[in-house]
Parts: C-alpha cells; structure tokens; sequence
C-alpha cells in the first residue's frame, strides 16, 4: 500500500469513529442546530467569551442570563454572523458559519458567499430595533422577502400582512417607523425577522431600551410567538420572570463562561453556585 | 414720476434689452459648463466617496489620494493645466471639455468627501440590521444606506452646485464666451454704465443659484418625509 493510500485509510478510520462519537455526544436528542465549540472571541486585549461549548436544538427556547459584561450579546452576534469568533467553532445544522471548504477539502475562512446561505437560517431582534427609517412597515417587513428571497410584491405583501397581524399592527402598515412608539417598533422589528422564517432568532434584550410600560406588549408577543414552538429563540435577557415562563432551557454566564445551566426550576429555584445565587439575590433587592 | 426721469428709464430699459441676447448666450455656455460639469462631478463623487470606504486597501488609497489632490488644487491653476499643458503631453481638448474636466475633478473630490461622510453618518445598527435580513451587500448600500445617506447628502451638496455654477466663471481665463466673458465684452463697449453691467451679472447669478437651490429644498423635504 502507498504511503498516499495508507493516509487516507487513516483518515476514513478517523472519520468513522468520530460519526460514532458523534451519536453518542448528541445523545437522543440528536443532532443540534446550532453548536458552539470552544468559542472564545477577544476584542484587542479584551477576551470577552472565554471558552463557550453549548448546543441548541431545533425548536428550543434557550434563555441567556446574567451580568452585563458577561458576553451574552456577543455570544448571539456571533451566530448572526455580525462577530467573528477569535477561535472555536460554531455552526448551524452541522455546517460550520465561520469556515468552509475549497475544492480540495481545505478548510478556510467563511466568504460572503458562504456567510449568505448561512444566514437564511438565521434572524435577529435588536435592542435599538434598527428599523429602516426611510420605508414605511409594510417595506420594512417585505424588503428581504422581495429583495432575498425573491417573492413579488403581492406574495411578499401577504406574507407581511399576516406577519404583523400576529404582533397586531395591521393598522400600521403604511406609517414610518417615526410614527410609532418604542413598543410598536420593536413589534415591527419581530415581525420582520420571523417574516424570513429563520430556523432561530435572537432576541438582544430586546425590552432593554423600552419605557417600563411598553415592556409587556413586547414580551407578550414574544410569547406568542414561542407557543407556536418551530422557532428556536435564544432569548437574551434581564427579564427574569419572562425567561422563566418562555425557556426551556437557561443559561446563566458570568465572564466570558457559562457557569449555570439548567431547567427554569433549577436555575430560579435551586441555584448551585454562589455567583448565580449573589445575582439572583441582587434582582431581589432591586425589585422590593 | 418726472417726464425726464421715465424717459431715463426708458432709455435703460432699452440699453439692457440691447444686451439681453449676448448675456442669454454667456448665460447658456454657463449653463451648459454646469451641467456638464457636474454631470462628471457627482460620478467622481460617488467613485470616490463610496471608494473611500472600500474594504480594498488599493481603492481606499486610489480615492483618497484622488481627493486629497484635487481638493487642494486651485480651479484656476487646473484650469490651466488642462487646457494648456495637456495638449503639449498629447490630449487636446476643446474649451467645453477643458472646463468640464477641470471643474469636474475639483468639485467631485469635494464631493467625495460629502458622500464619504453621510454614508458614515448612517447608524451601525442600520448595516446590522440588513446584514440580519441576508441582504446581498449591494441591496444592503441599494436599499438601506444609500437612501438615508442621499437625504444627509441634499445640503451639502446643493451647496456644492451653487459653489460649482459660480466658479464657472473662471472659465473667462481660457477665453470661453460664458455669462462673465460677455460682461466683460459689454463693459468694454458701455465703459459708463459698468456698474449696471456688473449688477445686471450678480442678479442672473443669483437667479440661476436660485434654480438650483429651490429644487434641492423641495427634493430634500420629499426624501425626508419620513423624518
């Protein structure tokens, strides 16, 4: 046997034991949708996520808790593609977002091209919303369907109509996004994201720069929406209450790394470790 | 009024009438130059603006050093250039094109940096945004960035044309018959009445200005009335 033949035997070998290892890591749940492995991401001299292994499955509502600082955002900017992880992978329905393959099997950075067929899989709600100011709701909503996905104008406009129906702003259609309040806006933001019927979305403390009065209507809507159950969502958040009652899952990170996950009930109820309880306690105060 | 002072007024009236059709020509050759002008102005503006911002380092630099060049050049002294020294290395062009280029190259690097500096003004988050909806990056400039950049553009750049249709005049250096040219010829024939002539030139100027700066008022509003 050449010496040619004998490398690839090794690496079909390789590869056979690595699928097995691959069923029995993803136990019955099977393969995730989205996956993060040793994900680290600095800024300059700044290591913001330390290290991160999680998996997310399809369908899943997944909470992201804790201190500010703690890389939660940059944890979901990542899976929308707007940070480069500084190393790690992580990807999508078992195709890595970051890294793809040349023609001979190399592996190489992710181009523009690979980063769009990615992204359809993946949506984002903003903490500043980011409407486009300049088109009205309805175009906010339908801009991606015709431009994207190359729906006409009427199919796109249904599909819109329907969209903003379920976060009830139907009689909004033709406004800009100037005309509404915080809370129509952000309503308008989920409806475009859900719109393009991503496999998951990410929800940046999405009530964060909302007046206290228009929280409710937002969170409202989200929960709607999980009810439904195709959507993952990765919820990042500070409100507890809401986490609590929508997840499945949460996740409690401190520092760049996880130190907590677990059920509703495990995280709020039965704390294991003394940060989550110190912060918990800290909501505490601050609510009474 | 006085018998003699209507007959005065008379008189003028039909002086400015004698001199109405050489100004209406002077004033089409400005006209035109402008257009023309800024036709090869706000093209370069774009390139430059839009190139200034490019994720190539080669094109960054090309943009930049186009703009800081031409935007430190005096008009007049590329005017020359153009005109004078460009056919001794080869290219001779007419008078029009002459001042076409030379304006042209010096209004479009100012425009450059108009460009540059409203597309940099637009939000992150807006660019974010469409990177989240999977926009391709020429749907992300077409039809998010660009159309909020255009409204920060509209002052600056009305300003611009105004700045741009009144250094037209400089084209007077290379003998071209412009509204100033014909002023001056005028001057020469009715020495007395200079400061009629002179006068008479600021006002169509200022008419001519005013053509450009109403319609970029009214686009303004219209492409920001979502605002």
């Amino acid at each position: 046997m050449t010496q040619l033949a004998q490398d690839n035997e090794g690496i079909l070998e390789s590869q056979a034991v690595w699928r097995q290892g691959e069923e029995c890591l993803y136990g019955e749940k099977g393969k995730p949708l989205v996956e993060y492995r040793g994900v680290t991401k600095s800024f300059g001299d700044l290591e913001v996520i330390k290290g991160i292994d999680l998996q997310m499955h399809a369908g899943e509502k997944l909470a992201f808790i804790g201190p500010s600082g703690s890389g939660k955002t940059t944890l979901g900017r990542m899976l929308m593609t707007l940070e480069r992880p500084t190393s790690g992978s992580l990807s999508i329905d078992g195709v890595p977002l970051w890294q793809m393959q040349d023609k001979k099997g190399r592996w190489k950075p992710a181009n523009e091209a690979h980063l769009r067929a990615m992204r359809e899989k993946v949506g984002m709600v903003f903490q500043h919303f980011n409407l486009f100011p300049h088109l009205t709701v309805e175009r906010n909503v339908t801009l991606a369907l015709t431009s994207v996905l190359g729906l006409t104008r009427e199919d796109a406009g249904a599909r819109a109509e329907s969209m903003l129906e379920k976060v009830g702003l139907l009689d909004k259609l033709s406004s800009y996004p100037s005309q509404l309040s915080g809370g129509q806006k952000q309503r308008v933001a989920i409806a475009r994201a859900l719109v393009m019927r991503p496999k998951v979305v990410v929800f940046d403390e999405v009530t964060s720069a909302l007046d206290p009065e228009l929280v409710g209507e937002v969170l409202a809507v989200i929960k709607e929406i999980a009810k439904e159950g195709e959507t993952a969502m990765m919820l990042i958040t500070h409100e507890m209450d809401f986490a609590r009652e929508v997840a499945d899952r949460v996740i409690f990170g401190a520092e760049g790394l996880i130190v907590e996950e677990g059920t509703p009930e495990d995280i709020f109820e039965r704390p294991q470790s003394e940060r989550l309880r110190t912060f918990l306690n800290r909501l505490q105060e601050v609510r009474d | 009024m006085s018998p003699h002072s209507s007959c005065a007024d008379n008189n003028m009236m039909s002086t400015i009438s004698q001199w109405l059709p050489y100004l209406a020509q002077g004033a089409l050759v400005t006209v035109k130059i402008t257009l023309l002008s800024g036709v090869v102005a706000m093209l370069l503006a774009l390139i430059s603006g839009l190139g200034r911002l490019s994720a190539l380092k080669p094109i960054r630099w090309l943009a930049g050093g186009y703009i800081e060049l031409f935007r430190a050049a005096s008009l007049l002294v590329l005017l020359f250039w153009v005109y004078f020294a460009l056919p001794i290395a080869g290219l001779d062009l007419s008078k029009t094109w002459s001042a076409v280029l030379a304006i042209g190259l010096n209004i479009g690097a100012y425009g450059g940096e108009i460009v540059r500096s409203a597309i940099q003004a637009i939000p992150k988050g807006q660019y974010e945004a469409s990177v989240a909806l999977n926009l391709s990056p020429l749907a992300r400039m077409r039809s998010v960035i660009l159309p909020q950049a255009i409204a920060r553009m509209l002052p600056p750049m009305g300003n611009l044309w105004i700045e741009m249709l009144k250094s037209t005049s400089l084209v007077y250096f290379i003998t071209m018959a412009d509204l100033t040219y014909e002023a001056m010829i005028l001057r020469n024939n009715y020495y007395t009445d200079t400061p009629l002539i002179f006068g008479l030139l600021l006002l169509i100027y200022y008419v001519m200005a005013s053509c450009i700066a109403v319609p970029v008022k009214w686009l303004e509003r219209k492409l920001t009335a979502w605002r």
